[in-house]
């Protein structure tokens, strides 16, 4: 049999595309084992993952969109190996277009929000927006213990002291009294009173 | 047998089915369990909730949404399994929510599933807490275990909007894998006709199995490629923006709740701090945090609590701190009884309201160190009488009875009255007496503890010291005991020597009392110790040294030396255990007189 025409497929591109869509792919299954689950992971390794999710779909999109022009213009077809008599379903599946209706209504209800809206009034207010959120952050100490407006201002943070056996009401405060009974020590008399051995009871 | 009259008719038909309308209880339960689910997760609170919401639950989801927002801003709430129609990265970011509030369920150890349930006893006296229930927290503490993170959407208000909101996050998941696993398999197949080795490896098993390798081509067409549409991409922004303002503001109020708990919970601990209780941080697996010691491990106390707890943060900011074990609340108590008559009369009873009030959490350290202090008293008071049988002392039923003849020392372990059960008590006439002892007692302790620290900080004895004698014994009961007794039998003789002085002319005596020895703590370290010294007209002297038997030395109860001051001459020297040997001997050195 003639082998097929292959230099058409865009090989580069698609090889880089498979290696992002395994990485998501191996992504999403893990976090579906994981919530399957009785008990469900940590919050922290939840979000995590989440996080690690959110880069692979950023690069794969950035992929997609580097090579959007080339993939744009390539149309897949089966070739007469394929088995189509026998897997027309699964052919359809692998080369269909149209979105999930979920993803489509989501599409639909993002096309009607920006009804009216200039692509360029987006742009500015979202440079405006970055240049704000930059501002505010830089504005901010993210770190210590007082405020940046509490150290401008000199002040000083209140230092933890020790204050026990301040309060005199004329009596012995409790402190010295346990001193006492624990080390000798008089209340007044600077000096110890070195305790004796209680096993001098015994001789 | 039974006559005619009595035999009973059954009809064939079948019974009344009236009667049976209402099921038994026996009926019922398993039909609630099938329908319900298991009881465990049922209070009281959950179920007026119910009835509540199944009146007006949306009315509800917003009154419990204004409860924790602070500022006027409206905010507005979206469930979170709405928006169904999302893909891959909306799936992502929708499902956050979700696991916020799956985290506050599952991911709370069993203590901190304790301290929540803690939470709701004081939350209203009407919250029945059932232990392993993780329904509750959600139902009735919103504002236990708070992240900033938590505000992002509404908590689920049960169990079942949990399970709902995890299972719609599973179904996302699903979706977006399946999309994503069939993405991958189309490239791979796409490739494979290029790269076969390379294709293959990412290749589902049933697409290996049902499709050839390279099976699929691909062509250029010269169309024009289809102009993105930025509209979406601007729709999307905006929902997103509006989602993320919507967060922020929630989190802010969150958080500026958040901020004026942390501001309590660590002035508490300041308070703490400065009254000089000892923090110090905890790093023990999972449990982070602080930690305070109110016992006496590091006093000296050898006692298997050490008295560490753990400090924590209630819901509503108060801090609260937890023990590990049993709440204690017993006391060390004393009593006396005078045996009169083989009669056994009630003289004394030393206080057993020893505790402050529990209004601050200062006072309930306080509280738990001397509850610790009561404990460990009464274990080394117990430890010491165990051994002492043979001198009278026995404990039963948990209470120490140490019998001195006349009278009877009890020392309890009791709860203590807040309220003396009974204000005579009080008025008796050893009372006071029974105060001292009990005084004494926790005095002795303390310099035990003392005693033990020093001897921890001293070198170590060589290792193959044989004298094991200084060991760390407790010395609590014994000087107490050995006073009192000594006092008793010091009393006894001397009253044994006042009829021989009157029966004998021209013998005088002198009683010295105790030894002159004295420490910060009295005389009550050392061992009693009192001499008797009997004068003859002719210069005979006779010495009597009186102990006790209450001490481990090797001494008789009475070492007794009769002597000649002139001739310096030892006229006898013995050792006597009873009142009666001594009365003799004495009764002999007066009659031996005459050939000196």
């Amino acid at each position: 049999m003639e082998s097929p025409d292959i230099s058409a497929v865009p090989v580069e591109a698609l090889e880089q595309l498979r290696l992002r869509l395994t990485q998501v792919t191996h992504s999403l299954g893990k976090l579906q084992a994981q919530l399957h689950q009785p008990s469900l992971p940590s919050w922290p390794s939840l979000q995590s993952q989440f996080i690690i999710l959110l880069t692979q779909l950023i690069s794969l999109s950035q992929t997609l969109s580097l090579h959007s022009d080339i993939l744009q213009q390539t149309v897949a077809y089966p070739l007469p190996n394929f088995p189509s008599r026998t897997e027309e379903g699964l052919l359809t599946t692998l080369l269909r277009k149209k979105p999930l209706p979920e993803v489509e209504k989501w599409v639909n209800n993002g096309h009607e929000l920006a009804q009216g809206i200039k692509v360029k009034d987006v742009e500015d207010f979202c440079s405006w927006a970055a240049e704000v959120v930059r501002d505010i952050r830089d504005n901010h100490m993210w770190f210590g213990f007082s405020t940046q407006r509490e150290l401008d201002d000199g002040a000083v943070a209140e230092e933890y002291t020790l204050k026990a056996a301040e309060e005199d009401d004329g009596g012995i405060p409790v402190d010295k009294v346990l001193q006492f009974m624990y080390q000798g020590r008089e209340p007044s008399a600077q000096q110890v009173i070195p305790p004796r051995p209680f096993n001098a009871m015994r001789n | 047998m039974t006559t005619e009259e009595e035999k009973i008719y059954i009809s064939l038909r079948p019974e009344n089915h009236t009667r049976n309308e209402k099921p038994t209880i026996a009926q019922i339960i398993p039909r609630i369990i099938q329908e319900r689910g298991s009881f465990i997760d049922i209070t009281e609170e959950s179920l007026l909730h119910e009835i509540e919401s199944s009146a007006s639950a949306e009315e509800q989801d917003s009154n419990r949404l204004h409860k924790t927002q602070t500022s006027d801003y409206p905010v507005k709430v979206e469930p979170a399994i709405e928006d169904e129609n999302s893909e891959n990265d909306d799936s992502v970011s929708r499902t956050k929510p979700e696991i916020e509030d799956a985290k506050s369920v599952n991911v709370g150890d069993e203590e901190e599933d304790e301290d929540e349930v803690d939470d709701i006893e004081e939350d209203g006296p009407n919250s029945i807490p059932i232990i392993g229930d993780s329904s509750i927290k959600d139902s009735e503490s919103p504002e236990v275990a708070p992240t900033a993170a938590n505000v992002w959407c509404k908590r689920p208000t049960n169990q079942e909007e949990f399970d709902q909101a995890r299972t719609e996050l599973v179904r996302l998941i699903g979706v977006a894998q399946n999309e994503s696993a069939l993405a991958q398999d189309f490239v791979s197949l796409l490739i494979s006709c290029a790269r076969p080795a390379a294709g293959t490896t990412s290749m589902s098993p049933h697409l290996k199995s049902h499709v050839a390798v390279g099976s699929l081509g691909a062509d250029k067409t010269k169309s024009k490629p289809i102009a993105d549409d930025s509209l979406i991409g601007i729709g999307w922004k905006i929902e997103s923006l509006n989602k993320a303002s919507e967060a922020m503001n929630t989190s802010a109020s969150r958080l500026r709740l958040e901020v004026d708990k942390e501001k309590n919970y660590w002035k508490s601990i300041h308070t703490i701090a400065s009254s000089g209780e000892i923090l110090f941080k905890v790093r023990k697996g999972d449990s982070r945090g602080l930690g305070i010691k109110f016992g006496f491990g590091d006093a000296g106390s050898d006692y298997k609590d050490k008295g560490v707890a753990t400090v924590r943060r209630r819901g509503d900011g108060t801090m609260y701190f937890k023990t590990n074990g049993e709440r204690r609340s017993k006391v060390v108590q004393i009593s006396i009884y005078k045996k009169v008559d083989g009669e056994v009369i009630k003289q004394g009873v030393s206080s057993s309201n020893i505790l402050l009030p529990e209004n601050d959490v200062n006072n309930e350290i306080k509280n738990a160190r001397t509850l610790l202090f009561e404990e460990e008293l009464f274990y080394v008071i117990a430890n010491e009488a165990r051994p002492l049988t043979s001198h009278r002392i026995s404990i039963n039923n948990g209470k120490i009875t140490v019998d001195l003849q006349d009278e009877e020392i009890d020392i309890e372990f009791v709860e203590p009255n807040d309220v003396r059960d009974n204000d005579d008590d009080q008025y008796l006439p050893n009372s006071r007496r029974a105060e001292l002892i009990a005084t004494t007692l926790r005095l002795l302790l303390n310099y035990s503890h003392a005693k033990h620290l020093r001897q921890k900080h001293s070198d170590p004895e060589p290792l193959r010291t044989v004298d094991k004698r200084l060991r760390h014994t407790s010395y609590i009961l014994r000087p107490l005991l050995c006073y009192i007794q000594h006092h008793k039998i010091l009393k006894r003789t001397t009253r044994s020597l006042d009829q021989m002085v009157e029966n004998y002319k021209g013998i005088s005596y002198s009683v010295e009392k105790y030894v002159k020895n004295m420490s910060y703590l009295g005389r009550i370290l050392f061992p009693p110790s009192s001499t008797c010294t009997l004068s003859f007209y002719n210069g005979v002297e006779v010495k009597i040294i009186i102990v006790s038997t209450l001490t481990n030395q090797q001494l008789p109860l009475y070492d007794v030396k009769a002597y000649c001051n002139k001739e310096n001459t030892i006229l006898s020297k013995s050792g006597f255990y009873q009142l009666s040997e001594l009365e003799d001997w004495i009764k002999w050195v007066v009659d031996k007189k005459p050939i000196v």
